[in-house]
């Protein structure tokens, strides 16, 4: 696979400017992301990385405006140039429209008593008014493209009859069929074998590159993200705290959140000693205390972070959100 | 090695054939008292079968079982004898959610185990006991009074480590352990478990689908593929030195710095 064939273009796909996400509960409000600013080119994969109640998934239904009830969001979220937030009725299904969403669990997301067939074909026949004839030709296709064999046969079968590595083709096989200019996974391949997974990740990829797509991946997993994405963006308590190219994360991250996530993580070539271990449990937004979210659990926590809320700020060919970066990092020279 | 002391469980052709099908096939394989074996495998590799047989969950259709020194390939027949049983083999699930009474504060749920398993100690001795196996496990006093409900993943998780504990257990069986919980809580059990099988010298059968955590909690491996074991060895050599070409695909299908996904074959 080559990786020059992939030139982001100047404007970005998908835009965030300081975007905040709160849902009500009863009476209250509660935060779940917090000025989040993220941009994603064509061609490019922009991995997002962090824990329960990091606020990751969030940030993937903003951009594709597939809110919980009750949601209420400010900043600007900008998909081709359009501003998501004022979309309605007809605008939002065009919006929509340019969006593969693919999830987790493939199998809560097929219709069980539907064929595969049916289930591919659905919006071709009913929105695009294709003959069914002519959209089966094109479900059939499309499995080919994925790498299923034999596609006359799977589209007659049901989803119980499909495993779930199958299943999850057959669904970016599905998104694909709409000609989307954005994906967006969410935890694509956690329910997959790992071989299966990198089978599945290999065809995200593959897609991606041939049409030019922007991708988002969201994922627990940092190494998963690093290896699939061009940057990786770290959450934390419903903020992004570093972005850095994917290449970089492991050994140059620059928030201490992100060092401790890569150094809690075991690794395949070598048993530590002990695995470095962060305090606590990560925290939802709503109780994220003042100052930076993360001071309670970071080596480098001193007075000044409990009181100051840190900004994303460039550092060190990344973004840093963390006030004592200076501090704790000697900046490398740019030219690595 | 010329150590006398006799495996803590020995396995030994093991096999399972439901409705024709086989789903464990001439497995056999030994843990030292304090060792640590990892069975790695994919869904339906067998490796969760094989758990189930040795704690008496479900019954082998051929070979045999022996934990600490004793036969335990027919099934019990009385409840004292089964009892006898699971106080020397504990399982931990890998879903910290389901795997506990709701109802139940931490303390009671380790106590229970107590008062099944630890002898007729009285109260007083119980409570002690509870209180230094939550120490071990790093429950603090106000964990122990909280029910599942008002814990995370990881707090819940030591629960379910404490209670496998409060038996006095010899061997405990981990089925994904660390699976549902978030990268910097796992590590946080990961090392509790090492401090654990030092400290006290349990062994341990972990089942994992992930490779990384096998290096970092095990000496031994066996691989599963469709029911039987296709490599197994040191952990160590298992990983840097696959010789067997499924154990060589799972290993290179780790994503890690540098990796690419590859698209190996159709389906």
């Amino acid at each position: 696979m080559s990786r020059s064939s992939v030139r982001p273009s100047d404007s970005p796909v998908i835009q965030l400017e300081n975007v905040a996400a709160d849902v009500r509960v009863g009476e209250q409000w509660r935060p779940v992301l917090r000025e989040v600013s993220l941009t994603v080119g064509a061609g490019e994969a922009l991995g997002i990385v962090g824990e329960s109640g990091s606020g990751k998934s969030m940030t993937a239904r903003t951009i594709a405006r597939l809110l919980p009830p009750a949601t209420r969001v400010t900043g600007t979220v900008r998909v081709a140039g359009q501003d998501v937030n004022s979309l309605s009725g007809k605008s939002l299904r065009r919006h929509r429209s340019l969006m593969g969403v693919i999830f987790q669990d493939p199998k809560a997301h097929i219709n069980p008593v539907r064929t595969i067939g049916d289930f591919m074909t659905e919006t071709l026949v009913l929105v695009d008014g294709v003959r069914r004839a002519e959209a089966l030709e094109r479900a059939a296709h499309a499995l080919g493209d994925v790498g299923v064999t034999s596609p006359e046969r799977r589209l007659a079968q049901y989803p119980h009859e499909l495993s779930g590595g199958l299943l999850q083709r057959v669904m970016i096989a599905t998104v694909l069929l709409g000609d989307p200019q954005v994906i967006l996974a969410d935890e694509p391949t956690t329910a997959l074998d790992v071989t299966t997974q990198s089978e599945v990740i290999a065809i995200l990829d593959e897609m991606r590159r041939e049409r030019n797509l922007a991708l988002v991946f969201i994922t627990h997993d940092l190494e998963l993200a690093s290896a699939v994405c061009d940057r990786t963006a770290v959450m934390y308590a419903g903020q992004v705290v570093e972005t850095r190219a994917s290449g970089a994360i492991h050994e140059h991250a620059r928030h201490p959140y992100t060092r401790a996530l890569v150094g809690a993580r075991p690794t395949l070539d070598l048993r530590q000693r002990r695995l470095t271990v962060i305090p606590g449990r990560p925290v939802a937004p709503a109780e994220a205390p003042p100052g930076c979210s993360f001071h309670p659990r970071c080596q480098y926590a001193k007075e000044a972070c409990a009181a100051i809320e840190p900004v994303l700020e460039p550092f060190d060919n990344g973004t840093v959100r963390c006030i004592r970066k200076h501090e704790i990092w000697e900046p490398e020279p740019t030219n690595r | 090695m010329s150590e006398p002391t006799p495996p803590i469980l020995s396995v030994k052709g093991l096999g399972k054939v439901i409705h024709g099908v086989t789903i464990v096939d001439d497995v056999s394989f030994d843990i030292p008292v304090g060792g640590s074996l990892a069975v790695v495998g994919e869904s339906g590799s067998g490796k969760t079968t094989v758990a189930r047989i040795i704690t008496g969950l479900t019954r082998a259709t051929a070979g045999s079982i022996a934990l600490d020194g004793t036969e335990r390939t027919t099934p019990t027949r009385s409840a004292a004898e089964r009892r006898a049983r699971a106080r020397k083999v504990q399982l931990v699930f890998q879903d910290p959610y389901s795997s506990l009474d709701p109802r139940f504060t931490a303390s009671q749920t380790i106590d229970e185990a107590l008062r099944m398993h630890g002898g007729n100690a009285d109260r007083t001795r119980r409570r002690a006991r509870v209180r230094e196996i939550a120490d071990m496990v790093g429950l603090s006093e106000k964990q122990l009074d909280s029910r599942p409900g008002m814990l995370s993943g990881g707090q819940r998780q030591r629960i379910a480590i404490a209670r496998a504990l409060a038996a006095d257990v010899r061997l405990v069986i981990l089925d994904e352990p660390v699976a549902a919980l978030d990268v910097s809580i796992q590590a946080q059990v990961l090392n509790l478990l090492d401090d654990i099988r030092r400290d006290t010298g349990t062994s341990y059968l972990f089942i994992s689908h992930d490779l990384a955590v096998v290096r970092q909690v095990t000496d031994d491996i066996v691989v599963m593929r469709e029911g039987r074991i296709v490599e197994s060895g040191r952990t160590a050599d298992v990983l840097e030195h696959p010789t067997d070409d499924y154990t060589k695909l799972l290993r290179e299908s780790v994503p890690q710095p540098g990796w690419h996904a590859r698209r190996s074959l159709s389906v």
